[in-house]
């Protein structure tokens, strides 16, 4: 793929995003621009209540803004409905969790399958590259195995085979260290930076600046804007 | 395999997961199915067999070709239909023999009438022994079979004779059947001698029908009755006619003798086995229905509890839930997924009632002298019932699993 001539990964436009809590109306976003492209690692930063997750789960299309304009890789996705934002996550988007959200009582390699089975792969060919994607996070030993027989690294390695095994054009993580110790922490950053070079388009969010640092660039939000976009 | 088929049995194979992890909770939730589609299949089971058995029973006691004339409905019928039949005049004795004279489409007519009375030999009692008069003629129609000795003959119906034919349970009650002919026994005081006995007729309903003593109607009507008793007409159509053939003969004479006027109802009815068997099916009918309402219930409360197990795993699994829409299940997928489990507890508990059913069936059949047998439709009812319930009372837990805001769901605790 040329990534001069490719649309932006995430395109998005004056993102807004209001809730009703009673009476009140709370702004979550008041007018967010984000552009990402082709293999940046990019960090969102901010503090709890900032809007970052909100971003985020917009971004991930699990939500809609209030008003604004969204194009995935040169798609609208404004006028989407649920099965087609449902299909649209599925082939898109990798999500990766801050508590990795396993299925429980699934073995790791039916954790990685699972995104295949909502594409509709057939079992065979389900089952071949769950597996190679289990052999990428160095877990095809562990493909057997039950979340809770898992140490939380693993875990969260199992996830991210499972966000990856679709190709998504964006993987999406959430605090994906927050549940780790550091070197646990460690070993999972260093995986997202081999996928980044791989050519991989990453979006993390943490609100730890020794992580932060570590991404080609940080956006922070404050107050529901966008506070700095910033390259390292 | 189309999509569809391989999702289905995608969520067939994560149900089957999931009920194996709350094993105990899917069996107690099974259980309410498993009550109601046992009680349906056994009493199916229970209703069918008897039916087979009520036919099975008419054809080989009575005949399927008999039909039988008397002043009183033999079905099940109305009060109204009753008191019109006592203003009637009785059907007597002399109605009856010259309608046996007169038919042509007959075989064999014969009369009845019966009363009650206590039988004694030597030191042994028989109370309420049903003493029947009999016309000679009764063994031409095949109401009765001898096993031992002769049936009376129209020489002694003539003469009144002091003769009778015990039924096989009533003669082993008062001693050796082979040995009895030619003994003397008391019925209602009165001496008679003993000619013949009648090969078992086995029962109806439990209802034995043995339990008789058979004597010339003759005889009957000077010692236990009188002339103007009601009797019971039975015929048998001659091979080759047909039962309304020989039914409209014998209407038609009858409205003679009894001299009805030509636009005037019949005074009298006409039974057949086949009406007989209609009423039998009506009363079997009702039980049906009380069957129905039984399993409706029972289906009723089985399937609440599912729904009940159902939103509680709904709640359970709202992360599950948020991250399976996160990685592209569609909403009709997660409704799928839950209905489809849904339907597997109904349908387990539907298959293990079965076979409760089955086993309570074949116990009844074995154990008791009720007949019962299991049917291929119980069988069907009960997949077709639980399956329905199981989808039934999965829609509203599936819709509201699908209805969930997947952010919502991936931050529920």
């Amino acid at each position: 793929m040329d990534s001069v001539t490719d649309p932006a990964v995430v395109d998005a436009r004056q993102i807004r995003k209001s809730y009703r809590m009673g009476e009140v109306v709370v702004e979550a976003l008041k007018g967010v621009d984000v552009r990402i492209d082709h293999g940046e690692f990019t960090c969102i930063m901010g503090a709890s209540g900032s809007g970052k997750s909100t971003l985020l789960n917009i971004l991930g299309c699990l939500d809609r803004p209030t008003s604004g304009t969204f194009d995935l890789m040169g798609r609208s996705v404004d006028s989407m409905d649920d099965g087609e934002l449902a299909e649209v996550r599925n082939r898109f988007i990798g999500f990766v969790f801050q508590t990795f959200n396993l299925l429980p009582r699934s073995s790791a390699l039916q954790n990685v399958e699972l995104p295949l089975i909502y594409a509709r792969v057939p079992s065979r060919e389900r089952r071949e590259r769950a597996m190679a994607m289990l052999e990428k996070v160095g877990l095809a030993s562990r493909a057997g195995h039950r979340p809770n027989q898992l140490s939380g690294g693993e875990r969260q390695r199992v996830a991210i085979a499972r966000a990856l095994v679709t190709g998504p054009a964006l993987l999406l993580a959430d605090e994906p260290t927050g549940n780790l110790d550091s070197r646990t922490g460690r070993v999972i950053m260093d995986m997202f930076h081999s996928l980044h070079s791989e050519g991989n388009t990453i979006l993390l969010v943490t609100h730890d600046p020794e992580i932060a640092r570590e991404a080609g660039r940080i956006l922070r939000i404050k107050d529901g804007l966008v506070e700095s976009d910033t390259a390292n | 395999m189309s999509t569809g088929a391989l999702f289905i049995s995608e969520a067939v194979r994560s149900a089957l997961d999931s009920l194996r992890n709350n094993r105990l909770r899917s069996a107690l939730t099974s259980l309410g199915v498993m009550v109601g589609v046992t009680s349906v299949v056994s009493l199916v089971g229970l209703v069918t067999g008897l039916q087979n058995y009520i036919e099975e029973q008419f054809d080989s006691v009575v005949g399927a070709r008999i039909f039988e004339i008397s002043r009183f409905s033999s079905g099940f019928d109305d009060m109204e239909t009753w008191l019109r039949s006592r203003s009637w005049p009785h059907l007597t004795a002399s109605d009856a023999e010259q309608l046996a004279g007169m038919m042509t489409t007959a075989s064999g007519v014969t009369w009845r009438s019966g009363t009650s009375r206590s039988v004694s030999r030597g030191g042994r009692t028989a109370e309420g022994i049903w003493v029947r008069g009999l016309a000679p003629t009764e063994i031409d129609v095949g109401g009765m079979t001898i096993a031992f000795g002769r049936f009376f003959t129209q020489a002694e119906d003539n003469i009144r004779a002091r003769v009778c034919v015990l039924g096989s349970s009533l003669a082993d009650s008062l001693g050796n059947p082979e040995l009895l002919p030619g003994q003397t026994v008391s019925i209602g005081g009165e001496r008679f001698t003993v000619i013949g006995i009648a090969n078992p007729l086995g029962s109806i309903f439990g209802q034995a029908l043995d339990n008789f003593v058979s004597v010339p109607f003759s005889t009957f009507v000077s010692l236990f009755s009188s002339p103007d008793r009601d009797v019971e007409i039975a015929v048998l159509p001659l091979p080759g006619v047909t039962q309304e053939e020989c039914q409209d003969e014998a209407r038609q004479i009858l409205r003679r003798i009894r001299g009805i006027p030509l636009d005037a109802e019949d005074n009298f009815f006409i039974t057949t086995q086949e009406a007989i068997l209609d009423s039998m099916n009506k009363v079997m009918g009702g039980a049906a229905i009380v069957t129905i309402g039984i399993a409706a219930i029972s289906l009723l409360v089985g399937g609440i509890g599912i729904m009940n197990i159902m939103l509680v795993s709904v709640t359970e699994r709202t992360r599950e839930i948020g991250t399976r829409r996160a990685l592209g299940a569609t909403r009709n997928d997660i409704v799928r997924q839950f209905l489809v489990e849904s339907v597997i507890i109904s349908l387990i508990g539907g298959i293990l009632g079965l076979l409760a059913g089955f086993a309570i069936v074949t116990a009844a059949d074995s154990l008791t002298p009720l007949p019962a047998s299991a049917s291929p439709f119980a069988a069907f009812l009960a997949i077709a019932f639980s399956s329905t319930v199981g989808l039934v009372f999965g829609i509203y837990p599936s819709w509201k699993a699908a209805g969930l805001d997947p952010v919502e769901a991936l931050r529920y605790e």
